[in-house]
Parts: structure tokens; C-alpha cells; sequence
């Protein structure tokens, strides 16, 4: 009685409440961990509702719209980051969004690829390869972070140590970022940073927090705080561009998205709540852990889908 | 859908998580005022008015 068609044209129907319980899991790792919910959100929409891939990434940039939002506001009410980065990477970004929905939307139209005999979308394809890459560096990046952070459990507070795109990366114009403790920082390496982060958000529909964490923590050497707090204004602008463009190709269901971010409105509390309760070393390694499990997830739902005609066959 | 309902439909897919996204910060911003309210009434319910 819950399920409901997710739009005219857009495939089979899916269920309500199941529908709100993956927003709940996707709020609860986004409020616990900062970034990562919109990770999980495209891989579980392609294999545990086997929704066609435009739509999941198109539906998942709507619902990012919502949280984006409440990230922003939250981050700019505690004076953090400097959304003058936000800015200098927003126009590579708002182009890169461009190219990577445009390429989904060529891939979703292409004929299935073969592969052990077995015909598989093409789009579901390149997703889930990217998907597995990036959530897998993510997931080894974090253990070794956790392990280390076990080791030495000195936190170096809200000092920035600049990194090697600040120090190594020479191309001018520069700018300087006093609010956030960075001086002489390229401009155009700051751009095209954007653009492949837009393509990242344009393709998997996500990727912006995760792929540019790492880059402000490591690249640019930003402390945790600075770096969750930057980025919120990218990201917003990034994924409505993309929501639009994708909604004009008929590929997001609001249905879908209203769905998954009512949920995930609510599991974000959820999480935010378990985070006072752990320290930040435990918490870095569930984050791994979870990755790790989706990568898993991923792979042993392509590998079944691959040898699924073979058993059939023996 | 024609083009001018295409439009409506990819602005709204945007504006309306965004006003949800405003609405639960605007809730959470009142849950934090009232959080803070009850802690400074020391939480005994009584507000320091009816102390005096």
C-alpha cells in the first residue's frame, strides 16, 4: 500500500517506508561522520531498489539540495572554513557539474555492455567501477588515518600546516586566505580542483565531501574544523546546478528525493547524537569499516549479476 | 510536459529540499533556543522572574 511509482516513465515502483529507512541510514552516516551519506546513498538506491542509474544520481543531487543547506547554515553559524574557497572553485565547479551530467546522461543511453555473457547497463557499469574506487581509497585512507590518529593521539587544534598544493603548486595569480591560515594559494589550481570535483557530483552524484576532504585536510594542510566548514557553498551551488540539468532530462523523481531526505533529516540528529557519544579515532574507524562494507556490497552484487547466467546455465 | 513545466519541475526539484533544508534548520535553531533557555533557568522549570 506504501509503494509508489517514482514519476511517469520512471520505472518500477519502490516502497515508502523503505524508501525514509535509507534516508535514516544515510542522515545517521552523514550526522556521525560529516560527509559520506551521499557515498552510500547512489550505490544502495542502484542495487537494494535497482533504480536506473540517471534517476538514483539525478534523485540523490535533489535530495542533496536539502542537506546541503542545513550544512551550510550550520557551518557559517559556527564561523568556519572560508567560503572564499567556495567561491575561487565554484566556477570550474559549476562547469565540471556540466560534463559529468551530460556524460551520465550519454552513458544511460548507450546499449548494454557485455560482460561474461551478461548484459549490464552501461551506466551501472562505470558507477559501481568509480563507486568501488573511490569508496575504496577512502576507506584505506581512513584506517590509516584511525591507526595513526592510535598511535599518536595528539590533536594539532585549529592550526592550518600548509600542504604541498600550497607550497609545491606555483601557478599564479594567488590569493590569500587569512581567515583560514593560508597565504599564497594558486587560483587556478583551485579551479580546476572544482571542475573535477563538479564532475565527480555531475556522474556519481556525489563525491563532493568526500573527494575534497581529503584535498583540504592533506592538500592544503586546513585543520578538521576549517575543513568540514568549507565547502558547504560549493557543494549547495554544485548539486542544484546538477538537479537542474538532470530534472530537465527527466531523470529526478522529487518523490524520491522528498522521500530519502525526510529520512536523512532525521537520522542526521540521530547521528549527531551518537558522535558525542565516541571518541574520534572510533569514529574514524566505523567510517572505514562502513566503506569498506559498501565496496563489498558493490562488488558482490556485480559479481552475482555476472555469474547469475552461468549457474543458470550449469 | 512542455517546455515551461519542464522548468517549474527542475526549479522545484531544487527550491523544495532547499525550503525543507531551511525549515530543519530553522527547527533546530528553535530546539537549540530552547535548550539554552532551559539550561540558564538552572532546568528547574522556573524562570528567574519567579525567582525574584
Amino acid at each position: 500500500m506504501l509503494d509508489f511509482h517514482l514519476g511517469i516513465g520512471l520505472g518500477h515502483a519502490v516502497s515508502l517506508p523503505a524508501l525514509a529507512g535509507l534516508g535514516l541510514l544515510v542522515g545517521i552516516v552523514a550526522g556521525m561522520f560529516g560527509v559520506g551519506g551521499g557515498s552510500l546513498l547512489t550505490p544502495l538506491l542502484l542495487h537494494v531498489f535497482k533504480i536506473p542509474a540517471a534517476i538514483a544520481v539525478g534523485s540523490g543531487l535533489s535530495q542533496k539540495c536539502g542537506s546541503s543547506v542545513v550544512s551550510f547554515a550550520k557551518y557559517r553559524h559556527l564561523k568556519r572554513g572560508d567560503p572564499r574557497i567556495d567561491l575561487l572553485m565554484m566556477g570550474g565547479s559549476l562547469m565540471g557539474v556540466d560534463v559529468g551530467s551530460r556524460f551520465l546522461a550519454y552513458l544511460s543511453g548507450r546499449p548494454d555492455v557485455l560482460i561474461a555473457g551478461h548484459p549490464l547497463p552501461l551506466a551501472i557499469f562505470v558507477l559501481d567501477c568509480l563507486f568501488i574506487l573511490v569508496l575504496g581509497c577512502a576507506s584505506v585512507g581512513m584506517l590509516v588515518e584511525a591507526r595513526l590518529a592510535f598511535r599518536n593521539p595528539v590533536s594539532r587544534g585549529d592550526k592550518t600546516i600548509p600542504g604541498f598544493l600550497v607550497t609545491k603548486v606555483r601557478i599564479p595569480p594567488f590569493v590569500d586566505l587569512p581567515e583560514v591560515q593560508l597565504y599564497r594559494v594558486s587560483v587556478p589550481l583551485l579551479a580546476a580542483i572544482g571542475l573535477v570535483l563538479g564532475a565527480a557530483e555531475g556522474v556519481m552524484g556525489t563525491g563532493g565531501g568526500m573527494l575534497l576532504m581529503p584535498v583540504l585536510l592533506y592538500g592544503f594542510g586546513l585543520s578538521a574544523r576549517n575543513a568540514a566548514g568549507t565547502g558547504n557553498l560549493l557543494v549547495l551551488a554544485t548539486v542544484s546546478l546538477g538537479a537542474i540539468e538532470q530534472a530537465l532530462r527527466g531523470f529526478v523523481s522529487l518523490r524520491l528525493s522528498m522521500a530519502i531526505l525526510v529520512g536523512s533529516s532525521v537520522g542526521a540528529q540521530i547521528g549527531a547524537l551518537i558522535t558525542h557519544r565516541l571518541s574520534n579515532r572510533v569514529l574514524r574507524l566505523i567510517f572505514a569499516v562502513v566503506l569498506a562494507l559498501t565496496v563489498v556490497f558493490i562488488c558482490s552484487d556485480l559479481l552475482a549479476t555476472i555469474l547469475a547466467p552461468l549457474h543458470s546455465a550449469q | 510536459m512542455n517546455d515551461l513545466g519542464k522548468w517549474i519541475y527542475a526549479v522545484a526539484c531544487v527550491l523544495i529540499p532547499v525550503c525543507w533544508g531551511l525549515l530543519m534548520v530553522w527547527l533546530l535553531n528553535h530546539f537549540d533556543g530552547m535548550q539554552s533557555r532551559s539550561d540558564e533557568n538552572g532546568d528547574t522549570g522556573i524562570s528567574k522572574e519567579g525567582r525574584t
